[in-house]
């Protein structure tokens, strides 16, 4: 028993004393700075072909009707505070809640990445010294789902050039806005597909 | 400021949603100077002194960025070699290029210049301009007024001019004007005994200050051209504070008669003085609106210092300024809607805007001596006196607040910067 | 002690071996483990299906070529701006990451082109962006 062990063992010593030497070896001479690795990404070269049904069409069973729902929330609330039925939990109720809730969070995360376009645009947009002139400039901005700005058009120019210029430069500039892609699909369509986006100068001096 | 507001219209089919923008970049805009081309058997030089000039004079309020020429990947000339993408990618916004096509048998020089917007990819100036080989400052301030003008859709001013006054030792004061850069710097009178409060004339030919070289406070308006210098004979003790009236046919000014400084008007052409306030405080600092009608001027009719403005056609009187206990020196925007002015607190003496319709102050300057504040005929930056120990020197800040700079220092004291329109 | 000595004395004649196989059996794992980590030292990040098309309208960015013969180019100017020299290239290089840390930087070399000219490029790029590089393949089969 002894002997297997100790000749496994000398084939292990040398299978270490090889490893080591290559290892040695081979950081010398292939000089790579293992510090700071560097993150390499292949890209393929090929045509990318257009998604053919780039404007998904949203199911509109799906399409949650915000204005109905909370109307119809407030008739029930009333009728609750009114009636006897008062404790009385019913299943369309939870769903309302629920429902309630998916809004409350739908309505989050357009706060959200409207925030954060609006901080991302604010960064790039040099506003000019427009004195005591207040302005107001009204932009369209049409999105693809991969966050790309497909089309923008200004809608309601400020009649100020050098203004409605900057506002220009400025959209020029974005070319994407990535935020939106974890977006769910349905949320998408109804709110970031096409939006506009007010510049003001208030006319303060800053 | 940074109230962010969101209006958010969702899941309505005909609402879009909408993203309100209202602060802009603390970044500014980054200008090109490429250098200038030439025609073969011309002097190289030409091209690199104006295209530096230009850079230069846009540069000197701190306006915008500039990308350093060592820093270019190409140096086209001319439209055919101008490719947008090799100036965005360095981020800059704008880019000037120009060549100088000629040079005739009298020296004059033939130059064209275009000025690209680069993240619209336009060209959104193009001009010819014909001047002569020793005057190439003068050229490129022409090129930097229009080029300034299209960026920011203010007026240009790099062609204006500051006088002031030195005050080098005890017994020396100097009116001086020069250009806005500070170059060719003019001495148009030194005495011995203090001068104040210079003003030019709306068409700058004239100037008008105080000079106290006869003991008293006397007015002299000079000619810039002649160096001829004529004193107002008003009828007070003491005349000081003279500002042109916008149509340039008057002076507001100070008289005091036995002690009680009030506002006057004078007009030049039948010197007939008009009094304007009478009353036993001091009213003094008087300085004109743009449509001439009003006058704004400093009182301690209340106690304190505080700015009023006075109708001159139908002498009705309003309080400007309520915050604090001292604001004074009062002067109107070129657009007559703001006024700025110098708003002391607790010691500190800061220059200070305010909309005439809000009751909001707002102070610009950050060091605590600023006095006798003056703005650019486009009403983009304030000049403003301001001292260093004992010494004193000339600030400027933008009003948007994203630059401040101060002028090279001369040897002495530097005070009361008026800039000419 | 002594007593303990006595009891197993006949036992000492021989190395016990087992803790000395352990620990180098252990050792030698550890190693052949980490020597290919230790060559390699640069990470690579294969395309996923989807995510691996070339979309290069994110941001700025800027391709450089590198010819079978050992040319160098950029996409500026008006289509494609050839550099005389790796040095001529590399200064125009870092003038454009001076100005523009955030640019995105694609690498495109034949698939001739000597090994060193990819990795001299690779280095200098490493100098200012260390985040990341793309290196731009073509599909499997495209010949």
């Amino acid at each position: 028993m002894n002997k297997i062990l100790i000749s496994l063992n000398t084939f292990a010593l040398i299978l270490l004393f090889l490893s080591f030497t290559f290892s040695i070896f081979s950081i010398t001479t292939l000089k790579v700075d293992e510090i700071q690795p560097i993150k390499v990404n292949f890209f393929e070269l090929i045509d990318i072909a257009e998604p053919p049904n780039r404007v998904s069409v949203v199911k509109p069973k799906e399409n949650i009707n915000e204005a109905d729902l909370i109307k119809t929330q407030e008739s029930n609330g009333v009728k609750n505070a009114s009636g006897l039925e008062k404790y009385k939990i019913n299943k369309p109720d939870i769903k309302k809640e629920l429902s309630k809730i998916k809004l409350s969070k739908e309505r989050e995360a357009i706060i959200k990445i409207s925030a954060i376009i609006q901080d991302k645009i604010s960064s790039v947009w040099i506003k000019p010294n427009s004195l005591s002139k207040i302005l107001v400039a009204k932009v369209l901005i049409n999105l693809a789902p991969s966050g790309e700005v497909l089309n923008f058009e200004m809608v309601e120019p400020s009649k100020n050039i050098v203004f409605d210029e900057s506002v220009l430069i400025a959209i020029n500039k974005m070319s994407f806005f990535e935020e939106v892609l974890g977006l769910e699909r349905k949320l998408f369509e109804s709110n970031f597909r096409n939006f506009k986006l007010v510049f003001k100068s208030s006319g303060e001096i800053e | 400021m940074r109230s962010f507001i969101l209006i958010l219209l969702s899941s309505n089919m005909f609402s879009l949603l909408e993203i309100e923008i209202i602060k802009g970049s603390d970044n500014l805009s980054k200008v090109a100077f490429v250098p200038f081309g030439i025609e073969e058997n011309l002097d190289e030089n030409y091209g690199l002194q104006i295209s530096t000039q230009i850079e230069k004079n846009m540069l000197l309020f701190g306006e915008f960025e500039n990308l350093d020429k060592a820093e270019m990947l190409s140096f086209p000339s001319s439209e055919e070699d101008f490719y947008y993408r090799d100036w965005k990618i360095m981020g800059v916004d704008y880019s000037v290029i120009g060549k100088i096509n000629s040079i005739n048998m009298l020296g004059n020089l033939n130059i064209s210049y275009s000025l690209f917007n680069i993240n619209r990819r336009i060209k959104i100036l193009e001009g010819e301009i014909i001047g002569r080989e020793n005057n190439i400052e003068g050229i490129a301030k022409i090129i930097s007024n229009r080029i300034y003008e299209k960026i920011t859709g203010l007026k240009g001013i790099f062609d204006t001019k500051l006088a002031y006054i030195v005050n080098s030792d005890a017994e020396t004061f100097q009116m001086c004007i020069s250009d806005i850069d500070g170059k060719n710097e003019q001495i148009l009178f030194t005495s011995a005994a203090p001068i104040m409060s210079p003003d030019w004339s709306p068409d700058r030919k004239k100037i008008a200050y105080v000079s106290f070289e006869n003991g008293l406070a006397e007015i002299f308006i000079q000619d810039l051209a002649s160096g001829e210098r004529e004193s107002i004979q008003a009828l007070g003790m003491t005349n000081s504070a003279p500002v042109w009236s916008p149509d340039g046919k008057s002076l507001a000014l100070v008289v005091s008669f036995s002690g009680n400084p009030d506002i006057f008007s004078y007009s030049i052409n039948n010197k007939r003085l008009v009094r304007l306030t009478n009353h036993y405080g001091i009213d003094t600092e008087p300085s004109w609106s743009p449509d001439s009608k009003k006058i704004i001027f400093t009182s301690d009719r209340s106690g304190s210092p505080q700015l009023y403005e006075i109708n001159t056609q139908s002498k009705r009187k309003k309080r400007l300024t309520r915050d604090g206990n001292y604001n004074a020196r009062g002067r109107y925007f070129p657009d007559g809607k703001s006024i700025f002015f110098v708003h002391g607190n607790d010691g500190n003496f800061q220059i200070a805007t305010k909309k005439l319709s809000s009751r909001f102050i707002e102070t610009l300057t950050s060091t605590s001596l600023d006095e006798s504040p003056t703005i650019s005929p486009n009403g983009n930056i304030i000049i403003y006196a301001t001292k260093d120990g004992s010494k004193g020197y000339l600030g400027g800040i933008t009003l948007d607040g994203k630059s401040r700079f101060s002028l090279p220092v001369k040897n002495g004291s530097v005070r009361e910067p008026a800039w000419s329109p | 002690m002594s007593k303990r000595r006595a009891k197993n004395r006949k036992l000492l004649t021989e190395i016990n071996v087992i803790p000395y196989v352990d620990v180098s059996l252990v050792l030698l794992v550890i190693f052949m483990v980490a020597t290919p980590f230790m060559i390699q030292g640069i990470d690579l990040d294969l395309p996923k299906t989807e995510s691996g098309a070339l979309n290069k309208s994110k941001g700025d960015n800027v391709t450089i070529s590198i010819s079978k013969e050992g040319y160098y180019s950029m996409d500026l100017g008006e289509q494609e701006k050839l550099y005389e020299s790796f040095q001529v290239f590399s200064k125009q290089f870092e003038k454009i990451i001076k100005n523009n840390p955030n640019i995105e930087i694609f690498v495109r070399a034949d698939r001739e082109t000597r090994y060193d000219n990819v990795a001299q490029t690779m280095s200098l790029i490493k100098n200012f962006k260390s985040d990341s590089i793309n290196l731009i393949t073509e599909p499997l089969g495209n010949e």
